[in-house]
C-alpha cells in the first residue's frame, strides 16, 4: 500500500503505469514467480469448476461432456438427509467457531496474568500439544474413554452415582461432545497468537492505568482487551470462512448410526455418497457450493469489521 | 478429503486440457515381430502393467525392486517376457484417480490393467480404450484356467456389455466363509454344548451373561460381540449375519439375491424376516447379551471384547482365530473353540455373502500379446496347483526354502533367515497370489488323510489346529456362501440415492436394536426404501442383470 501512494505523489498527472514499471521494474520481475504460481495453481484449475454443471466423463473431457445445468446442485438439497446434514454442519461449525474464539481469549488473558514463568510456559506447552495429534488417534482414545465402561463414565458413577452416559451414542449429547473435544484439542494452539498480542502491548499503557488507580481487572477490561481487538477481529473474520467445515476427520471417526440425526455433516454425507466412485460433477458442485457460501460470509464479516470496529484486514 | 479431491479434480482437468492434443500419438512401434518358441519369446517382449499397491514395497531384498526382482527376472529368462509397472498407485482412491487420468490421455494406459472398482471398469469400457477379449480367451486361455473360470460365470457380469467381454476376474476363487468362535472353557464351565439353533444360541449367550462363565464371581461377561457401525453384513469379521439369515434364509442384509424360480433379483435388507431377527437382537440387547457399544464399534474394534475375555462368541473367517488367540495367553484357562454358524429357524443352514474375486483384469486396446499374458498368468498358477517350477513356492530363499531336505515356510528357519517371507506371487500382475483352494480344500484334504506334499498342503499343515479346524468347517459348509447377484457398476438411481437408502437402513436397524425406535419402524423403513428409490434401483439392477446375461458369453469364450 505505502509505496504506491508515494509514487502517486511523485507523478500526480502523467500515466502512472509505464513510468512506474520503468522505475521499479526489478520489483515487478520479483512478482512474476508468485503471480505465475497463483495463476497456474489457483486460477487455472478453476476451469474445472465447470464440471459442477456437467455429467463429467474423464475420456470426454470438459469440452465433450454433457451439460446438465444445475442438476448436481439440486442433488445436494434433494433429500431430507442432506438438508439435515447442512443444518448439523451449521450448528456444529458455529458452536465451534464461537467457543473456539472465546475460550482461547479468556485462557490467554488468564495465562498472561500468571507471574511464574515456569508454570506459565509449561501450561502453555501442555495445552497446545493435543493440536498435533491426529483425529484418528484422538478418536480412538475418545471411544474408549467415553464408552459405557470407559474412564469418564467410571468416574461419574463412582463420584456422583450417575448412570453411565452414552456420550457418542446419544443424539442430544453428540454435538456437545464434538464441540468440547475439538475445543480441548485446539484451544491451546489458538491461544498462542493471543499471547503474542498481549506480550506486544506497550507496557506504558498499564503504567498509565496504574497511576490512574485502575485495578488489575480494570486493566484487563480497558487496556488488554481493546489492544487485542484487531487480532480478535482478524481471527473471527477468517474463521467465518470455515462455517461449512464442521471437521470431517473428527466426525468421521466418531459418528455412528445412532447419531446420524445430529452428527451427520455435509462432508461425511458427501464422503459416503462418493463411495460410489467417480462422481466428479457432484463432488465439484458440493465444493463450489461450500466455497461460494464461505466467500459471501467472509465478505460480509469483512464489511462488518470495518463498519463496527473501523478495522481493515486487507 | 474435501480440498485434496477438489485440487486433484482440478489438476486432472488441467492435465486433460493440456494433454488433449497429444493423445493418440503413442501407438506401439512394432519392431521385428517376436515369436514364441519352446515356451519362450525371442526376442524378449515387454508387457506394461498397472499396479494398485506394491505390497512388497520396502520389503524387497537388497538390490531388488518393483521392476527388477526375482519374479521379473524369472519371467525374462524363462518366458522371454519382461514385466514393467508403468502406473503405480498407493491406495485405492489414488490408483483409481491415476487410471482416470490415463483415460484423459495424460498418462499412458498400460497393457494390463487390474481394476478394483466397478464404476471405473464401466468407465473404461465406455471410453472404448480397452480390449474386447472373447476371442482371446477362447484361443489363448490354457485349459486348466478355463476350468477355473467355468466355475464362476457371474464374475464376467461386470465386464460384459452388449454381449461383448471386456475383462476377466483376477484369480477367481470362492473365498473362505465365516465360522463361529466360542470360549470353549466357558461352555465347559457351564456344562453347555455349542449352539446350533437360535434357541440354543439364546440359551448360551444368556448363560454367558448371567451365570458367571469365567468363575470370577463378578458379572463382567456377556454373550455375543459384533459390529453395527457400518453394516450388519461385513462378510469378514464381527458380523451377526447368521442371526438375520436364520429368519430370512438366503435374503441376507446388504446382499442382492437372485430368487429361485422367478429369477428376479431382490435386495435382502427389505425382506420381512429381518423384522423378527431385529426383534430378537433387540431383546438380547436389552438383556445385556450383546456388545453394549456395538453401534460405535467398527468391525475390527468389536473383536477387542473377545480378546479381553469379556465376550464369549464372535463370528469371523477362520483366520480370525489368529487375531483373537491372545485371549488364551491373557487369561489362564481360556480356550477358543471353533464351530459352524447356527442353523435357521426352519432347520435350513444360515447363509453368508461370498467373495469370488478382488477386481478384474482389463487390457489396453492396443495390446496384442494376449497369448504372452496367458502364458505368464498360467505359470503364476503353478504355485497354486503345485506344478512346474513353482511346486512349493515361487522362489527358493524368498517365499520358501529347503532346509535339510525339508520344505519350510518359516522365514526364520531359512538357510539365510529373513524377517518375513517375500510375497513373490504378488510381484507380477496380481495383488493376491492366485489360489485354487476354494474355502479351504487343502485343510479338508489334510483332515481326510492327504499327504502334505505340495506347497499349498505343506503350508496348510503348518497352521495351528484351531485355524485348521475353522477352514475344514468353512470348506464343508461351502454351500452357504452366496455370491451377490449384483456385481456391476452402480446404476443411475444408485448413484443418486443408494447412500441415502443404506444410511436409513443402518440407522433404522441400529435404533431398533437399541430400543430407540419401535419394531414397527422396520415396516416404515421398507416402505420408505421402496418409495425413495429402492423400487427404481431394483428395476435397474434387474435390467443390468438381463443385459449382462442376454448373450451366452460363456459359450462364446469356449467356457461351457
Amino acid at each position: 500500500m505505502k509505496p504506491k501512494s508515494t509514487t502517486k505523489l511523485y507523478h500526480p498527472r502523467k500515466n502512472p503505469w509505464s513510468k512506474e514499471i520503468k522505475r521499479n521494474w526489478p520489483l515487478y520481475v520479483l512478482c512474476i514467480p508468485s503471480l505465475a504460481f497463483v495463476s497456474i495453481f489457483a486460477y487455472g484449475p478453476m476451469v474445472g469448476l465447470l464440471m459442477a454443471f456437467q455429467d463429467y466423463k474423464p475420456w470426454l473431457g470438459i469440452t465433450g461432456s454433457d451439460w446438465i445445468g444445475l442438476d448436481n446442485f439440486e442433488r445436494i438439497f434433494q433429500y431430507e438427509d442432506a438438508n439435515q446434514a447442512i443444518v448439523n454442519t451449521l450448528i456444529i461449525a458455529v458452536s465451534k467457531i464461537i467457543v473456539g474464539i472465546i475460550v482461547p481469549i479468556v485462557m490467554a488473558i488468564l495465562l498472561s496474568e500468571i507471574r511464574n514463568v515456569g508454570i506459565k510456559k509449561s501450561i502453555q506447552t501442555l495445552v497446545y500439544l493435543p493440536h498435533f495429534l491426529s483425529w484418528v488417534t484422538v478418536a480412538g482414545m475418545m471411544i474408549d474413554l467415553l464408552g459405557l465402561e470407559g474412564g469418564i463414565n467410571h468416574l461419574l458413577t463412582s463420584l456422583f452415582g450417575i448412570e453411565p452416559v452414552y456420550f457418542l451414542g446419544d443424539p442430544a449429547l453428540f454435538r456437545p461432545t464434538i464441540v468440547i473435544s475439538d475445543l480441548w484439542k485446539n484451544f491451546g494452539f489458538g491461544m498462542i497468537v493471543y499471547l503474542a498480542t498481549i506480550a506486544g502491548i506497550d507496557p506504558s499503557y498499564y503504567e498509565a492505568a496504574e497511576i490512574d488507580g485502575a485495578t488489575r481487572r480494570q486493566q484487563i477490561w480497558h487496556v488488554t482487551l481493546p489492544s487485542m481487538m484487531p487480532m480478535i477481529i482478524v481471527i473471527a473474520t477468517l474463521s467465518l470462512g470455515n462455517i461449512l467445515d464442521a471437521g470431517f476427520d473428527q466426525i468421521f471417526n466418531l459418528y455412528n448410526p445412532l447419531v446420524y440425526s445430529t452428527g451427520d455433516i455435509i462432508d461425511t454425507y458427501v464422503y459416503r455418497s462418493s463411495l460410489l466412485n467417480g462422481q466428479y460433477g457432484f463432488g465439484t458442485a458440493v465444493g463450489l457450493f461450500k466455497s461460494v457460501i464461505s466467500f459471501i460470509l467472509i465478505v460480509i464479516s469483512y464489511r462488518l469489521a470495518y463498519k463496527l470496529a473501523n478495522y481493515r484486514i486487507f | 478429503m474435501k480440498k485434496a479431491s477438489g485440487l486433484l479434480v482440478a489438476v486432472m482437468v488441467a492435465a486433460s486440457l493440456i494433454a488433449g492434443c497429444s493423445s493418440g500419438g503413442n501407438s506401439p512401434s512394432q519392431e521385428q515381430p517376436s515369436t514364441l518358441k519352446d515356451g519362450k519369446y525371442d526376442p524378449p517382449i515387454t508387457i506394461t502393467i498397472a499396479k494398485q499397491l506394491d505390497e512388497n514395497a520396502g520389503k524387497y531384498l537388497e538390490g531388488e525392486s518393483l521392476n527388477d526382482n526375482v519374479l521379473t527376472r524369472w519371467g525374462a529368462e524363462n518366458l522371454g517376457i519382461k514385466i514393467e509397472t508403468t502406473l503405480l498407485g498407493g491406495d485405492a482412491g489414488q490408483y483409481n484417480n491415476k487410471l482416470r487420468l490415463a483415460l484423459t490421455g495424460s498418462e499412458k494406459l498400460p497393457d494390463v490393467i487390474p481394476v478394483y472398482d466397478t464404476m471405473l471398469a464401466n468407465d473404461l469400457i465406455q471410453s472404448g480404450r480397452v480390449r474386447e477379449i472373447t476371442e482371446d480367451i477362447k484361443t489363448y486361455m490354457p485349459e486348466r484356467l478355463k476350468d477355473i473360470y467355468k466355475e464362476y460365470p457371474t464374475t464376467f457380469n461386470p465386464v460384459v456389455q452388449d454381449g461383448k467381454v471386456y475383462g476377466m476376474a483376477i484369480a477367481p476363487n470362492l473365498t473362505e466363509g465365516e465360522v463361529m468362535l466360542i470360549r470353549q472353557d466357558w461352555l465347559d464351565n457351564l456344562n453347555l454344548k455349542a449352539p446350533t439353533t437360535i434357541e440354543e444360541f439364546e440359551r448360551v449367550i444368556a448363560a454367558f451373561t448371567n451365570d458367571d462363565p469365567d468363575r470370577n464371581g463378578a458379572k463382567d461377561t456377556y454373550g455375543f460381540t459384533f459390529s453395527g457401525k457400518d453394516s450388519y453384513n461385513t462378510g469378514w469379521v464381527s458380523d451377526p449375519v447368521m442371526i438375520f439369515s436364520a429368519y430370512t434364509g438366503k435374503h441376507i442384509p446388504r446382499h442382492w439375491y437372485e430368487e429361485e424360480g422367478s429369477g428376479k433379483i431382490v435386495y435382502g435388507s427389505v425382506h420381512e424376516g429381518n423384522k423378527e431377527a431385529l426383534a430378537k437382537l433387540r431383546d438380547w440387547y436389552s438383556q445385556g447379551y450383546l456388545n453394549k457399544e456395538l453401534a460405535t464399534k467398527g468391525a475390527w474394534d468389536a473383536i477387542a471384547d473377545f480378546t479381553e475375555g469379556k465376550a464369549g462368541i464372535i463370528v469371523g473367517r477362520p483366520w480370525l482365530y489368529g487375531s483373537v488367540m491372545d485371549v488364551e495367553k491373557n487369561i489362564s484357562g481360556a480356550k477358543v473353540g471353533v464351530y459352524p454358524t447356527i442353523n435357521g429357524v426352519n432347520g435350513d443352514k444360515t447363509y453368508q455373502s461370498a467373495q469370488l474375486n478382488d477386481g478384474v483384469f482389463m487390457f489396453n486396446k492396443d495390446f496384442n500379446n494376449m497369448e504372452a499374458f496367458f502364458l505368464y498368468y498360467d505359470k503364476l498358477y503353478d504355485a497354486a496347483f503345485g506344478t512346474g517350477d513353482f511346486k512349493y513356492g515361487y522362489a527358493q530363499g524368498y517365499d520358501y526354502d529347503m532346509v535339510n531336505g525339508e520344505v519350510t515356510f518359516d522365514p526364520q528357519k531359512f538357510n539365510k533367515p529373513l524377517e518375513a517371507v517375500q510375497g513373490v506371487g504378488k510381484m507380477a500382475f496380481t495383488k493376491n497370489t492366485p489360489s485354487v483352494d476354494g474355502p479351504g480344500k487343502s485343510f479338508y484334504d489334510l483332515a481326510n488323510g492327504a499327504e502334505p506334499n505340495t506347497g499349498v498342503l505343506i503350508r496348510a499343515n503348518a497352521a495351528d489346529p484351531t485355524t485348521k479346524a475353522g477352514y475344514v468347517i468353512s470348506y464343508e459348509n461351502r454351500e452357504v456362501l452366496l455370491p451377490g447377484a449384483f456385481n456391476g457398476p452402480p446404476t443411475k438411481t444408485m448413484q443418486s440415492s443408494w447412500e441415502q437408502l443404506t444410511t436409513m437402513e443402518q440407522e433404522t436397524f441400529t435404533k431398533i436394536i437399541y430400543s430407540e425406535e419401535p419394531i414397527e419402524a422396520f415396516d416404515d423403513f421398507v416402505k420408505q426404501w421402496h418409495e425413495k428409490g429402492g423400487e427404481q434401483i431394483t428395476e435397474e439392477v434387474n435390467e443390468w442383470y438381463k443385459n449382462a446375461n442376454e448373450v451366452d458369453v460363456m459359450s462364446n469364450m469356449g467356457l461351457k
